[in-house]
């Protein structure tokens, strides 16, 4: 019988690379390979695929991608990620935003400052003018930086096609970028995870936990973000009010984020009642939230993410606490429990009581998790939709960088006029995508207009040249003498600018071709 | 999925391509003598592997697919010290110059090969270096004419089967007759010389004979003259090479057009930081993963076996990717396989 399913090629990491996006991808790929002939390609040449999925060395993709092929990108914040974002200049398709802040991921790949902060200018051209002076000439960069340039333009501008996971993602998108930069910007929630999870009893059994306790889970990596110091000093006061449970947490701790085991030390109660197992195998991680009673999942503050865990959670009818935030919020308020951003910890002790007395409501609210993701976040139903954004992404015809010769570089001299409307903004956008070095022209007509610009707003060109550009050589092209074509410093312009004056900068501009 | 176009030489691949090139250089090689081979046309390399010497380079990486020109950047060549030839004019001109090179052997006629038409400043480079341009396109050598056009052009023709190619050997004027009488002859004791050369002035025409079978070894690849993506600079004790793979996990090795009758490849491994490098290893060839055995000399050592696809592809390129790579004990490197030399078997 003859396959008629469309190839379909996958950037994207897979297990065994400890990477939350690595067992999504895996997932989908189960369910997508049913209406595509799908090919990951992959940084690991052993990474495990699903069986009928081929994978191959994506630095060689060139050699089964055409102009007209199906192409996927999931990308997410790691490293893991960097040959994904690489690949997407290279064959841009539709992209999966897992984080919609991408600035570590730009942050590992960009060799230097100056590159960076190309890439923060590309991103956000009016914050970048002020961020980056404070981090290149005084050293500052904090958490605002992260939280400021999510860098996304790039990916909005690059692929044909953009599946984000929550109504927040996109709306914050539209927000920065506009509409007609994210009309092509899709929500997809992320799946539930159709695995066999254990039954409670089993689990339980099956990791040593008492039959009988209140189990509390939280998982993944312990980020300050997950507000392990709300969870902590919350469920220390419900067992300080007689309340009996235990804690588990089933993920990496990462002390340089946030320190759990030495936080733990606050809390004597809670410490004689937790378990930090450490990183967890897929099998694992559905085990001990089979066993639990009650998944915490709080975040805050929120830049949109979604949550592998959470789904999971959902799928096995487990009930829920997720903070009143960003995409959290957009879960149905029967199937999950919100709390308030304000006075997290009172309300947090106040819902683990509540739901520790009440059963009935625990067990009601754990039954609406599972009927909502057996429909809305159902695998089948997730895999269809991709493949509806996916077909109409092919009406989106791009260029694909890596199937065309390389760009030959021009001397030619970029030309800007100096007058009044010369800005930092103009400039930057005069550079465009220009890297490396360059000639630019600030066109003037007399050495008047070029001395009044100079003083009006000095010093001109430090405050014109945004940081990534360093100045090379400047030569002012005295506008008077410029129709004089025995004028020796016309030499420098060519033919198609003769007769030009103003200031000639050559510039060295830092960046990777944004 | 068929592979992209833009990357394939043109005419026939496989084994009659290989068969082919085999003659050539052994026809070559009789007629002209010892030769200073720069072989353009990478990834195929097939005059290369006939002459099992020469440097190898890329024609025009301005008109190849961007993402396939930065791949084969990553490329080294010479134990390491160098990219590729064909890059960039900087480069290009420290890899001629280079005195431990056979292009600066004395003695030797340069030849350069190529399957695709030439960057006019890599033909200049060579009309400087008084090199021979010997193109199996000829359009390609109608577009180098130009920039050649002191020189004299030999159309020289190989049959195999209904397999034919055409190549056009472009040399000094002075010297186009003498050449010419020499193929011939070199044709005639070879015993593969089709018609009378005095009858037909135009091509010379050679009809190959197809590779006799048999299971023998057909080339070895020392490590100090691997060209290779993802390790470090050779090393070497005496005539013994190694080299160490690193810090990437996947060590890529361009083997060219193989051998005709190639089967199956042994790499000899002679050490690992540790043995899970070898049971996790993953073979590719041309980027796919592929089966392999392993025949264990030790822990951490072994030949890793790998069978080739018949029919060969036009260009090969053989990967070993390790799950992780280690820190040396002594030096700052992160090691995956150290590759004493590669085998290839018929």
């Amino acid at each position: 019988m003859t396959d008629r399913r469309s190839p379909l090629n996958v950037f994207t990491p897979l297990p065994p690379e400890k990477n939350g996006i690595a067992d999504y991808s895996s997932i989908l790929l189960e369910e997508l390979r049913s209406l595509y002939d799908c090919t990951v390609l992959c940084d690991d040449c052993g990474a495990i695929a699903p069986p009928g999925v081929g994978v191959r060395d994506q630095a060689q993709a060139f050699r089964w991608i055409a102009p007209e092929s199906r192409v996927l990108h999931q990308i997410g914040n790691n490293r893991g990620h960097l040959f994904v974002l690489e690949a997407l200049r290279l064959f841009p398709g539709v992209v999966t935003i897992h984080d919609i802040g991408l600035f570590y991921l730009y942050e590992l790949e960009a060799r230097g400052i100056d590159p960076m902060l190309a890439q923060m200018m590309h991103s956000s051209p009016r914050l970048a003018a002020v961020y980056g002076r404070h981090w290149k000439r005084m050293g500052m960069k904090t958490a605002a930086n992260y939280a400021l340039f999510d860098m996304q333009r790039e990916l909005l501008a690059r692929s044909t096609g953009v599946i984000v996971h929550s109504h927040f993602a996109k709306a914050k998108l539209q927000a920065l970028y506009g509409a007609e930069a994210t009309r092509h910007v899709s929500v997809i929630p992320h799946f539930a995870p159709p695995a066999e999870m254990p039954e409670r009893a089993v689990a339980r059994q099956k990791l040593g936990l008492p039959a009988d306790a209140f189990i509390v889970a939280t998982s993944g990596f312990a980020t300050r973000a997950k507000r392990f110091d709300w969870m902590m000093e919350a469920l220390e006061q419900v067992l300080a009010e007689g309340v009996e449970l235990i804690w588990i947490h089933a993920g990496e701790e990462r002390p340089h984020e946030y320190d759990v085991s030495s936080q733990l030390e606050r809390y004597p109660l809670l410490r004689e009642r937790t378990r930090i197992t450490g990183y967890v195998d897929e099998d694992a991680l559905n085990a001990y939230i089979s066993a639990c009673d009650l998944l915490l999942n709080l975040r805050f503050p929120s830049v949109g993410e979604s949550s592998g865990t959470l789904a999971r959670a959902l799928a096995a009818g487990r009930c829920c606490v997720v903070s009143d935030t960003a995409a959290y919020r957009e879960l149905p308020r029967e199937a999950v429990v919100h709390l308030p951003v304000l006075d997290q910890v009172r309300s947090l002790a106040c819902a683990v009581s509540a739901l520790h007395r009440d059963r009935e409501l625990l067990h009601a609210f754990g039954a609406n998790a599972r009927r909502y993701a057996e429909t809305e976040l159902n695998i089948a139903s997730v895999a269809r939709r991709y493949r509806d954004v996916i077909e109409e992404s092919q009406g989106r015809a791009v260029a694909r960088p890596g199937l065309l010769p390389p760009r030959a570089k021009t001397n030619s001299v970029l030309v800007l006029d100096g007058g009044a409307d010369l800005s930092p903004q103009r400039l930057a956008a005069a550079l465009g995508e220009v890297t490396g070095s360059c000639s630019l022209l600030l066109k003037f007509s007399s050495m008047q207009e070029i001395i009044a610009s100079s003083l009006g707003d000095a010093p001109l060109l430090a405050r014109l040249l945004p940081e990534h550009v360093a100045l090379a050589d400047v030569r002012i092209l005295a506008p008077e003498d410029a129709a004089n074509s025995n004028d020796p410093s016309q030499d420098v312009l060519p033919p198609e600018l003769a007769g030009r004056g103003g200031i000639l900068l050559r510039l060295e501009v830092a960046g990777s071709a944004a | 999925m068929s592979e992209a176009a833009g990357v394939a030489p043109p005419g026939p691949t496989g084994v009659p391509a290989a068969q082919m090139s085999r003659v050539m250089g052994t026809w070559l090689a009789r007629a002209i003598g010892p030769v200073a081979l720069l072989d353009l046309s990478f990834p195929a390399l097939n005059l290369m592997g006939a002459f099992r010497d020469g440097l190898p380079g890329l024609s025009d990486v301005s008109a190849m697919p961007a993402a396939a020109g930065a791949f084969f950047r990553r490329f080294r060549i010479a134990g390491g010290r160098h990219p590729l030839f064909g890059l960039g004019s900087a480069e290009d001109a420290a890899i001629l110059a280079d005195d431990r090179s056979i292009w600066s052997a004395g003695g030797r006629q340069r030849l350069a090969y190529a399957e695709a038409p030439v960057h006019p400043g890599i033909l200049r480079q060579l009309r400087e270096a008084e090199s021979w341009l010997l193109l199996r396109d000829p359009g390609a050598a109608m577009l180098a004419a130009p920039e050649l056009s002191e020189l004299d052009a030999l159309r020289l023709r190989l049959c195999l089967g209904e397999h034919a190619a055409e190549h056009v050997l472009l040399l000094p004027a002075r010297e186009a007759a003498g050449v010419r009488h020499g193929l011939a002859e070199a044709a005639r004791q070879l015993g593969l010389l089709e018609g009378d050369p005095e009858d037909r002035p135009g091509a010379l025409e050679l009809r190959v004979q197809p590779p006799p079978p048999g299971v023998h070894l057909l080339a070895e690849v020392p490590a100090a003259a691997l060209i290779h993506d993802g390790a470090y600079r050779s090393e070497a004790d005496g005539g013994y090479t190694w080299v160490w793979t690193g810090p990437a996990r996947h060590f890529r090795m361009a083997l060219g057009g193989l051998p005709a009758g190639a089967g199956w490849i042994k790499v000899a491994v002679i050490g690992v930081g540790k043995a899970s490098q070898l049971d996790r290893l993953v073979a590719t060839l041309n980027g796919v993963p592929v089966p392999h055995r392993l025949e264990r000399w030790s822990e951490t050592s072994a030949a890793v076996i790998v069978d080739l696809p018949d029919p060969l592809p036009g260009s090969l390129l053989l990967g070993l990717a390790v799950p992780e790579t280690m820190q040396e004990p002594e030096g700052s490197r992160r090691l995956g396989l150290c590759v004493h030399k590669i085998e290839i078997f018929a």
